[in-house]
């Protein structure tokens, strides 16, 4: 099972190394995390690292303290004659930025999810069935996570290159890696689904298809909703990452006010994405409480 | 498909899960029509038993036939034809938790529908077809939780979801995995009744499993004690000695000793 399925508090943290059942797996544990630390201790020794690093030079204190200390000084109004994209006042652009954000999030996410559910239910042993069929899971899971493998970032570079700076760019960098972690995920819940309703399905006659979308399908798509709003949340950080690249979403008016050390606009934008991003967590539990009551 | 007769046969039947014989050499046969309970211990292969009767389980030695078809020669399109008359109530149940009381027993029907048509009939399901889901729930007693989901329902009553379920296939045969291990005893005699009658009434083979050999003398005018993967005894419900039934009991408490 992979760290990413459990969306929540604590889903990359070590779900795995919680103490388990049988002493077996907690020597395990142990082997495990004996290593990892080794391999810190080595990773640390070889990229040279120092805390003395860590320390800022000459004016970097003055920088940290002008910047953190913005944190609690929003800016309302722009701090400069910089006027981004023509808006007459900085909530405005802020908001502007956000919903062009969402947009590119969400026209991404639905291509992700028209190929994840497309390459999950080819990547799902539970639907694969027979001598045949079994053989399309490997090629369809090596795909995904060919594309799941490459970061979206990357794949705006190289689509960027041979594309020049369209929206579609954005929309399709975002949407293939995202189609290959969604098909690799829905495929787990999929085959993770308890089979017993659907066996008892295929013993009163119904076809391995039926099998699947009637005895299968029904109890794992909860968890797939919840998973596909958990990549909407990842989906907007991602989306507002590339205006970096010059994209009209958040991180592209971020750049712009940091380069010109307008760190209240800085703030004001990094506000509006976390209240999206804290707006979208509280739609998805509830939609998920609903699902599951 | 229309079945000649819904009569099983079973003949020296040996089934093995790994090294343990589940079943060892049975022989059992059941005339269409017939109602039929199977006694004995828990892991005395009832279950086993039963999972023969619909090809959910292959003998490795011996044959299975059902409505004079011998299960290891049908092809799997016959297979799935012939199992979707035959109901079966497993003991526990798989239902799907998270889906209404409705579309659980709606689901018996998928055999006998196409992909579409099973799609349209739970998205959209005709008047028809719920007027006989209604009916079947009323049947059973639980009518007023038809469009309730099926993980809030007690015990008994996800058992009778599961028995609707296997009538709505309309079957020709009715198997049913310890039908009443959930329910208290009032409503294990009634359901036991209800099972039974509509049988009775409509002509269907019952093969029924009970842990309990009392309800079994009083619901089944056959029974057939199960110990240890072999078949104790075969005979009317009136001819079984107390002494037999005390046997097939006691015999797994010494072993357990």
């Amino acid at each position: 099972m992979s760290f990413e399925r459990r969306p929540g508090p604590g889903a990359g943290s070590a779900s795995g190394l919680k103490p388990g059942s049988r002493l077996g797996s907690l020597g395990t544990a142990g082997v495990v995390l004996g290593a990892l630390l080794l391999a810190g201790i080595w990773a640390a020794w070889h990229l040279r690292l120092e805390p003395g690093q860590l320390l800022p030079g000459r004016g970097g204190w003055q920088l940290a303290a002008d910047f953190f200390g913005s944190a609690l000084r929003p800016a309302w109004q722009f701090e400069g004659s910089f006027q981004g994209s023509g808006s007459s006042s900085l909530p405005a652009q802020a908001l502007r930025a956000a919903g062009t954000t969402v947009i590119f999030a969400a026209t991404s996410l639905s291509l992700a999810l028209i190929g994840g559910l497309l390459l999950g239910f080819l990547s799902s042993f539970s639907l694969m069935r027979g001598r045949f069929l079994r053989l399309v899971v490997a090629p369809a899971r090596l795909l995904a996570n060919l594309l799941r493998s490459v970061h979206e970032l990357i794949w705006a570079v190289l689509l960027l290159a041979a594309f020049g700076l369209g929206h579609l760019v954005a929309v399709i960098a975002i949407a293939l890696p995202y189609a290959g972690t969604l098909a690799k995920i829905f495929a787990d819940m999929m085959d993770e689904a308890p089979d017993d309703a659907a066996d008892a399905l295929e013993m009163a006659g119904a076809s391995p298809v039926q099998r699947f979308v009637f005895g299968i399908l029904p109890r794992a798509l909860p968890d797939m909703t919840a998973y596909t709003f958990y990549r909407f949340e990842c989906a907007l950080r991602s989306s507002a990452v590339l205006g970096f690249f010059g994209f009209p979403t958040l991180g592209y008016y971020i750049a712009a006010s940091f380069e010109n050390l307008y760190y209240g606009e800085v703030w004001t934008y990094l506000y509006v994405l976390l209240a999206l991003i804290l707006a979208v967590d509280w739609w998805s539990g509830r939609l998920r409480q609903e699902l599951v009551s | 498909m229309t079945l000649s007769h819904g009569g099983f046969e079973l003949q020296n039947a040996t089934v093995l899960y790994g090294a343990v014989a589940a079943l060892q050499d049975v022989s059992l046969s059941v005339a269409s029509g017939e109602s039929v309970a199977l006694v004995g211990p828990s892991g005395a292969g009832k279950t086993s038993l039963l999972r023969l009767l619909n090809g959910a389980v292959v003998p490795q030695l011996g044959t299975v036939e059902v409505a004079g078809a011998s299960l290891a020669e049908l092809s799997s399109g016959d297979l799935r034809r012939l199992r979707s008359r035959i109901g079966m109530v497993p003991q526990d149940l798989r239902l799907v938790p998270n889906l209404r009381v409705s579309q659980n027993v709606m689901s018996g029907r998928l055999g006998q529908l196409s992909l579409w048509q099973s799609a349209r009939l739970f998205l959209k399901p005709a008047a028809a077809e719920l007027e006989d889901v209604h009916q079947l729930l009323e049947r059973v007693g639980i009518a007023d939780q038809m469009y309730q989901r099926v993980d809030r329902l007690s015990g008994g009553q996800a058992q009778r979801v599961a028995i609707a379920r296997a009538l709505h296939q309309s079957p020709r045969m009715l198997l049913a995995d310890e039908p009443v291990a959930s329910v208290d005893p009032t409503r294990a005699a009634a359901l036991l009744e209800l099972l039974t009658s509509v049988c009775a009434e409509e002509g269907l083979t019952l093969v029924v499993s009970l842990h309990s050999p009392e309800l079994a003398r009083r619901h089944f005018s056959r029974l057939v004690g199960l110990r240890g993967g072999r078949i104790a005894f075969d005979s009317a419900s009136r001819d079984v000695t107390d002494q037999q039934l005390t046997d097939l009991y006691e015999l797994e408490a010494d072993r357990e000793l």
